[in-house]
């Protein structure tokens, strides 16, 4: 399949006075055209920072240490081997000669690459209507006069299920689940190649997200996007995506197709994060809960990130990373223990 | 289990609450609610945002006043409680909430806030006993770190302080404790231990929970029974397994159906409701769930909400066509996508 995003080896560090805050510890992920990735990990496994890097909207607090993206054939940026010590001035300026410039970046995001936030009610601006905020994004990248655009923003609302004449209500009259399928109309006015949906239904209820997961279901067979869906359920995964990458500490722990990933599960803490699920089907058995806490990005332990909660570990695990090995085709892990399968 | 069944703890009848708004408007939170709660057992309360369940809670624990019905304890109404009574009851009812954040007191260290119950109590039933060692042996029971007693909560991670909140809960010894939501705000694997702790502690202590939350799977792995809830009114109740097998009320099947789960050898169809829950401000007459309903006819438009009845034994639901609901939702599935 041909590749349409590809991060290799992303560091990225988030300072400030008090502490300093490991977010990615070397990040290496690829979509390929028409591919849809579930990107899974608990709070602080660094899944929203690395959507932020592929739309190069981190804040000032963050630096990208190492690691490059390249988008489409586009080199995002190339940061290999960047460090820590440079000034800030000196940061911004290597981002934009190792990277396409900022305004080149301006003409892909929102365009190629349009992102859904999980929070319906701080993504949108209350004090614009719906309308005017979707026309925006085409009059920017299409060149669309205002009222072509206005019109065109009612056809991409009906698309989503609401009413065309609702493009001069303001996103307070809408509901919450209205209001996300809003932020999916925006996002997808420009058929964008690629679109990163940051947890699109925490904040919702589940028959609204039944609605919003069967409408990008919807639009990724007939606009034959590619997608990265970030989530913490792993039942979202499995009826949306066809890969799968695990997340843990800002690594990724276990990649693959969902078959190859959900049937037979390799790293031990994939593992867990399955058995800790309670099931809709089947015997009600104990929960199997992970020990321990999830890893600090500010004080990340030495070795595999996963070792201090890891009830298979031996010495290796404790002063050396694993390095993803390949199982097969379609199933990569980083862990020592999986060879052959544990 | 069905010899604990006999002895009924908590009974609500008719139970009521309206939030009075602007223009003589009321918002019908819990419109006429009945369940009981036997001893020993746990009630799932399930339902979407607004549909009143945390409202029952709070009414339950009397953190709001009740409109109208009773609620029977030990088959006393405690709406009618002395105050001697009241502070009884606060003993052996207690809550535990769903933000471990908020719920705890910044100011306070973990063994400030563990304490104050016992001190509240202390010439009644804790008369002469030293309270350190009371906290300390809570902590022993639940597993906290007896090193962190002298910390502050935000010192906590979010699991750790939901153990507190437990802990705290559970210090009076009570007989019956509403859990809010206990784990909707926790990472997976914290969730796994935080529903052990509650199954074991229940199992320990003969504890009767009544379960909050709207995560349907989570609600079936602790509850022997489940009462669904839309709009204020409860529209199924019925033992976990025979709620899951055989699903009645059109909206309980909608959202059983809503849950994505894990299942890799079939895609399973869905039945995807249209529209938003309306609002709960002066509700329409007749059925509340019928402008979503992929079975309503005209009749459940107007007259009287559907009643819950008994189907089958222990198995109450309220719904015309609660019969025939299960076969046609799978005529309703295969054409659902269309729908939306």
């Amino acid at each position: 399949m041909e590749q349409l995003l590809e991060i290799k080896d992303l560091r990225v560090q988030f300072k400030t006075e008090r502490a300093t805050s490991n977010a990615l510890n070397g990040v290496t992920l690829s979509i390929g055209k028409g591919e849809s990735l579930g990107l899974v990990g608990e709070t602080g496994a660094g899944k929203t920072t690395t959507a932020l890097s592929i739309l190069r909207l981190l804040p000032d607090a963050a630096r990208i240490l190492d690691g490059s993206i390249t988008f489409d054939g586009q080199n995002v940026f190339d940061m290999t081997g960047a460090g820590n010590d440079l000034s800030s001035r000196q940061y911004k300026k290597l981002l934009e000669k190792q990277g396409i410039s900022e305004t080149e970046m301006r003409k892909i995001r929102g365009n190629k690459i349009a992102m859904i936030f999980q929070n319906p009610l701080t993504a949108l601006n209350p004090v614009f209507t719906v309308g005017e905020q979707i026309a925006m994004v085409l009059r920017v990248h299409r060149g669309m006069g205002k009222r072509e655009a206005m019109e065109y923003a009612g056809k991409l609302l009906e698309q989503v299920g609401i009413a065309s004449y609702r493009v001069k209500d303001y996103p307070g009259q809408f509901s919450g689940g209205m209001r996300q399928r809003v932020g999916i109309a925006a996002g997808i006015a420009c058929n964008p190649e690629l679109l990163i949906a940051d947890e699109p239904t925490t904040a919702l209820d589940v028959t609204i997200q039944a609605q919003i997961l069967e409408l990008m279901k919807q639009l990724q067979t007939q606009h034959k996007t590619s997608l990265l869906m970030i989530t913490h359920n792993l039942g979202i995964i499995s009826e949306l995506c066809q890969k799968v990458a695990v997340m843990y500490g800002g690594q990724i722990i276990e990649y693959g197709t969902v078959d190859a990933v959900f049937r037979d599960p390799l790293h031990p803490y994939t593992r867990g994060l399955l058995g800790a699920l309670p099931n809709l089907e089947g015997d009600r058995e104990r929960l199997v809960a992970i020990p321990g806490k999830i890893a600090d990005p500010q004080n990340l332990p030495n070795g595999c990130y996963f070792n201090p909660r890891c009830e298979h570990k031996c010495a290796v695990c404790e002063s050396k990373q694993p390095e993803m090995i390949k199982i097969s085709d379609d199933h990569f892990v980083a862990c020592f223990q999986a060879k052959g399968g544990v | 289990m069905n010899e604990r069944k006999q002895e009924p703890l908590l009974e609500a009848v008719h139970l009521k609450k309206y939030f009075s708004l602007a223009k003589k408007k009321k918002l019908h939170a819990v419109d006429d609610v009945n369940f009981t709660i036997y001893r020993g057992e746990t009630l799932g309360l399930v339902g979407e945002s607004g549909c009143g369940k945390s409202t029952v809670g709070n009414v339950v624990m009397r953190l709001l006043p009740h409109t109208d019905g009773e609620l029977l304890y030990d088959g006393k109404n405690i709406f009618d409680a002395t105050k001697e009574e009241k502070k009884e009851y606060c003993r052996k009812m207690q809550i535990i909430f769903q933000d471990p954040y908020s719920s705890l007191n910044p100011r306070k260290t973990i063994r400030a806030i563990l304490r104050e119950a016992y001190e509240i109590h202390a010439n009644d039933c804790f008369k002469g006993e030293d309270i350190d060692k009371l906290v300390e042996r809570l902590c022993e029971s639940v597993s906290i770190p007896l090193n962190l007693l002298d910390h502050y909560p935000h010192e906590l991670d979010g699991g750790m302080r939901q153990v507190v909140g437990i802990a705290r809960a559970l210090s009076l010894e009570p007989e019956f404790i509403v859990c809010d939501e206990p784990v909707s705000s926790l990472d997976v694997s914290i969730q796994a231990r935080i529903i052990n702790l509650l199954i074991d502690m229940k199992k320990e202590r003969n504890l009767s929970y009544l379960f909050i939350s709207h995560d349907l799977s989570v609600v079936r792995h602790i509850s022997d029974r489940i009462a669904v809830m839309y709009l204020g009114q409860i529209v199924e109740m019925a033992e976990t397994d025979e709620l899951f097998k055989n699903t009645m009320h059109p909206y309980s099947i909608a959202l059983l159906s809503a849950v994505p789960r894990i299942n890799l050898d079939q895609k399973v169809s869905r039945i995807v409701l249209k529209g938003d829950v309306p609002s709960p401000v002066d509700p329409k007459p007749g059925c509340r769930f019928a402008p979503r309903c992929w079975m309503a006819c005209e009749e459940c438009f107007d007259g009287q909400t559907p009643p819950l009845r008994e189907v089958s034994p222990g198995h109450f639901v309220a719904c015309k066509f609660a019969e025939t609901s299960a076969e046609k939702a799978k005529s309703a599935e295969t054409s659902s996508l269309d729908k939306i």
